[in-house]
């Protein structure tokens, strides 16, 4: 006999209710902001901490962030690293399995700098955020880092409860330049700035593409209730002619469905 | 000295009388700084403020556009006994120089020179924009 509770991805359903007040969480935005957070500190804070004017390390403390920074950063600490999804899509992955595949962006924001003076010296500061994103993404892993507990190495994949990701692109620039495009203000006409000094935030803005299985339902084995599961299916091939005149040619089982038949995320 | 540059002078001295020193009714005090670091390139290195001027006598200013903007005058012209001219108001920074306004007062924080209006015999208009981001800025 089948029940409801299931799961899609690291979403359990139902819901399990927690400690009073605890947060409700997205498993899969939170796994993947700790995962690149993690590597961008591993990655860049040697030599973020060996040049001075602006922040030590490649993130703020506690700079961390599950949702879409819009305009409001500029009220938090910086640098930053804010991830959240944005939108989703079901795919069927098999003829029983279907997937959502959700689009999750990663968008990095650095302290304010000033063009031109202030661009060469970390003119490559971007770039290597994505690099690290890109390879942290491919990659899956770090040997030096498990979430919420599990051992060191282990796939994040596996922590959240993907089936699969993958690193889609990045974009990266200055935000809100100043003067200039400033966002939510109507600009004088014909100058927004053009041509003037101009303050503004280096980002970087990762798309991520994310495949978490809809489960279907559980199947529980009632006791003292016959056929409440599906079985396993006995399968013969034969061949001949005629129906009547066969020879076999293997046998096999088709087992039941359990649930566990696509676990491998690695 | 032209017409203008004398009166240029008088209008300077009555632009004092609104001043702190005076009636005390213009509550924000504008200066020019410049920002510079010891490696070669803005915010690379040890930082140096230098305060350039303060903008005397003390200017009105207007917030204007939700507080993103600050209009400042008058900002009296250069003449023989006075004023500021246009290299204080707007120097060229080096490589590794940054120039900004800051403001204190109701109106305190950090501010970069977007526009001078300079068509008028008697003043210069300013306009900065901010450089703090949180909107609506706190008062004072």
């Amino acid at each position: 006999m089948p029940t409801n509770e299931s799961a899609v991805g690291g979403f359990l359903q139902p819901i399990p209710a927690g400690t009073l007040n605890s947060e409700l969480v997205d498993p899969t935005v939170r796994g993947i902001l700790d995962y690149l957070a993690f590597w961008l500190t591993w990655g860049m804070n040697a030599k973020m901490g060996n040049m001075q004017g602006r922040s030590p390390t490649i993130l703020a403390p506690a700079a961390v962030f599950p949702y879409d920074p819009n305009a409001i950063y500029v009220r938090q600490s910086l640098p930053a690293l804010y991830v959240w999804c944005a939108r989703e899509y079901e795919e069927q992955v098999t003829l029983l399995r279907h997937c959502r595949r959700r689009d999750i962006f990663a968008q990095y924001i650095f302290q304010e700098l000033v063009s031109p003076q202030g661009m060469t010296a970390r003119e490559g500061l971007l770039g290597n955020v994505a690099a690290i994103f890109a390879r942290a993404i491919t990659w899956g892993r770090h040997y030096d880092y498990g979430y919420n507990g599990d051992p060191p190495g282990t796939p994040i994949a596996r922590s959240v409860g993907m089936m699969a990701w993958r690193y889609r692109n990045s974009e990266y620039g200055m935000s809100w330049k100043h003067p200039g495009t400033t966002e939510g203000v109507p600009e004088r006409m014909g100058t927004g700035g053009d041509g003037a000094v101009q303050w503004g935030y280096p980002t970087c803005k990762t798309h991520i593409e994310v495949w978490e299985r809809i489960d279907v339902d559980r199947p529980i084995d009632l006791p003292n209730v016959p056929n409440d599961l599906m079985p396993d299916i006995q399968m013969t091939m034969e061949t001949g002619d005629t129906t009547e005149s066969t020879t076999p040619v293997r046998s096999g089982v088709l087992p039941y469905p359990d649930g566990s038949e696509d676990d491998e995320v690695d | 000295m032209t017409l203008r540059e004398d009166l240029l002078d008088l209008v300077e001295t009555l632009e004092e009388i609104p001043g702190p020193t005076g009636c005390d009714i213009r509550q924000n005090a504008v200066f020019v700084e410049k920002w510079s670091w010891d490696g070669g390139q803005a915010f690379l290195g040890n930082l140096t403020v230098t305060v350039l001027c303060e903008l005397l006598p003390r200017p009105r200013t207007n917030q204007t556009v939700d507080g993103r903007e600050l209009v400042v005058e008058p900002v009296i012209p250069k003449h023989p006994k006075g004023g500021l001219d246009w290299d204080v108001l707007n120097p060229s920074p080096a490589a590794n120089e940054v120039v900004v306004y800051r403001v204190e007062g109701p109106n305190q924080g950090y501010y970069v020179l977007y526009n001078i209006e300079s068509s008028r015999p008697f003043r210069y208009v300013l306009t900065l924009r901010v450089l703090d981001r949180d909107y609506p800025r706190p008062v004072g």
